[in-house]
C-alpha cells in the first residue's frame, strides 16, 4: 500500500517536472473543439443567446396570455374561466408567472449547465435586468391589460365584484413577473453551484 | 500588471463556463500530459488521443471539482488513470493477438492466408506486434472481433475512410514484413 503511494508520488513528480511535449496547433484544435462548443466565449455571445431566448419566451407567453384572455379556443376559454374564478390576488400572480415562466423554461431547455453557471456567476446583472426590462415594457402598455381584464371571461370576475384596483393588480402582476425568474434561477443556482473543498475529509495526495 | 490566474482559478473559470479559462488550462497542461504518457511507454500518436480523452473526461466531471482544492494533483489523478486504462487495453489486445487461433488467422485476406502453416503464427504475431498501436487495434477489431468499418468508426470516433486507409496500411506492412522473414529463412 505504502509502495503504491510512493509510486504515485513518483509519477506525480514526473508529471509536474518541466519536461513537456508540445502539441501542434492542429492537434490542439482537434482536442479542444468538442469542449469549446459547450463553453461561453464572451459575455456578448451569452447576452445575445439569453436575450434571444427571452424574446422568444416572452412572445410565447403573450401568445398564451392572449389565447386565454380572449378565449380563442374552447380550452383557452375554460382555462381562462377557471383562472378567473380564483380569488383576486392569485390571478395577477398567476398571469405574471406565466409571463416570465416561459422564458425561464426555454432557457432551461436550451442553455447547458456551463452557460447557466456563466449566466448566474458572471452575468447575474444581465440576467437580473431582463425580467425588469420586459415587465417594464409591458407596464407602459396599460391599455392592453385593461382590455384583457375587461373582456371575455375576465369580465365575469369584474361583474362579480371580485376586483382589485388596476394599480394593485398591475403591481402584483409585475412583482410576480419579476420575482418568479429570480426564485427559479435561485433553485438552479443551488443545483449547479460549485462545491467547496473540505480538506479534513480528504486522504488524497493533495 | 495583472497576476496570472492560478490553475485553481482556471478550473473554477472552466466550471462556470468560461472558455478562456479552459483554453489557458489546456495550453498550460496538454504538453505535460503528452510527455507523461510517452514516459509511461505510450506512443506519441496515442498520447495525443489520451490528451483528448483526459480533457473530455475532465470536462464531463468538472462538476466534481471542489473550489479550493489544489488543481494539479486532482488533474494528475485523471491523467494517471487514463494512461493506466490505455496501457491495460493495449495489454489485453496484445494477449488477444497472442491467443489468435488458426481459424482466426485463416480469416486473414490473401495473400496472408496462402502462407504455409509452418511458422505462420509466430511470423504473424511478430509482424502484428511491430505495427503501430492504432493499426494493431483496428486490425484486431476488423479481423478478430469481426466488426464492420462502421462499427469501428463508432467505437473509435474516426471516419470510415481513415480507418480503411489505416487497415490497408497495416495489411501492407504485414505482407512486407512477413515476405522479408520468409525470404530470410530460405
Amino acid at each position: 500500500m505504502r509502495e503504491d503511494d510512493n509510486s504515485i508520488a513518483k509519477d506525480y513528480a514526473i508529471f509536474v517536472e518541466d519536461e513537456t511535449l508540445p502539441m501542434t496547433p492542429i492537434e490542439a484544435t482537434a482536442a479542444k473543439d468538442r469542449i469549446r462548443k459547450d463553453l461561453v466565449r464572451s459575455p456578448g455571445q451569452m447576452a445575445l443567446i439569453y436575450f434571444g431566448l427571452s424574446v422568444v419566451g416572452y412572445i410565447a407567453s403573450l401568445a398564451v396570455c392572449a389565447q386565454n384572455a380572449f378565449g380563442l379556443s374552447a380550452i383557452a376559454h375554460a382555462v381562462s374561466y377557471h383562472i378567473h374564478q380564483l380569488p383576486d390576488p392569485w390571478c395577477p400572480i398567476l398571469c405574471g408567472s406565466v409571463f416570465t415562466g416561459i422564458p425561464f423554461v426555454l432557457s432551461l431547455m436550451f442553455l447547458n449547465r456551463f452557460q447557466h453557471r456563466y449566466l448566474i456567476f458572471r452575468m447575474w446583472w444581465f440576467f437580473a435586468s431582463v425580467p425588469v426590462f420586459a415587465t417594464g415594457l409591458m407596464m407602459i402598455l396599460p391599455s392592453k391589460f385593461q382590455h384583457a381584464r375587461m373582456s371575455g371571461p375576465m369580465a365575469d370576475a369584474v361583474a362579480r365584484g371580485d376586483v382589485m384596483s388596476n394599480g394593485a393588480w398591475m403591481a402584483l402582476w409585475a412583482a410576480s413577473a419579476i420575482l418568479l425568474p429570480y426564485i427559479l434561477e435561485g433553485i438552479v443556482y443551488l443545483v449547479v453551484r460549485p462545491r467547496r473543498y473540505i480538506a479534513a475529509r480528504s486522504n488524497r495526495i493533495d | 500588471m495583472s497576476q496570472e490566474p492560478s490553475d485553481e482559478d482556471l478550473l473554477e473559470g472552466w466550471l462556470v463556463g468560461d472558455s478562456s479559462a479552459f483554453e489557458e488550462f489546456f495550453r498550460r497542461h496538454s504538453s505535460r500530459v503528452v510527455a507523461y504518457a510517452v514516459k509511461k511507454g505510450i506512443q506519441r500518436e496515442e498520447a495525443l488521443e489520451i490528451v483528448q480523452d483526459v480533457f473530455l473526461k475532465l470536462h464531463a466531471n468538472i462538476d466534481h471539482y471542489e473550489v479550493g482544492r489544489r488543481a494539479l494533483p486532482w488533474f494528475f489523478t485523471l491523467v494517471h488513470h487514463t494512461c493506466l486504462d490505455r496501457l491495460k487495453r493495449g495489454g489485453k489486445l496484445g494477449a488477444r493477438i497472442e491467443r489468435a487461433t488458426e481459424r482466426e488467422l485463416d480469416a486473414l485476406p490473401a495473400p496472408l492466408n496462402k502462407v504455409d502453416d509452418e511458422g505462420f503464427a509466430p511470423d504473424l504475431t511478430s509482424a502484428l506486434s511491430r505495427l503501430p498501436t492504432d493499426q494493431q487495434k483496428i486490425l484486431a477489431m476488423r479481423l478478430f472481433e469481426e466488426m464492420s468499418f462502421q462499427e469501428i468508426s463508432q467505437r473509435t470516433g474516426r471516419s470510415e475512410v481513415s480507418l480503411r486507409k489505416v487497415y490497408s496500411r497495416a495489411l501492407q506492412n504485414i505482407r512486407e514484413w512477413m515476405g522479408v522473414r520468409k525470404g530470410d529463412s530460405r
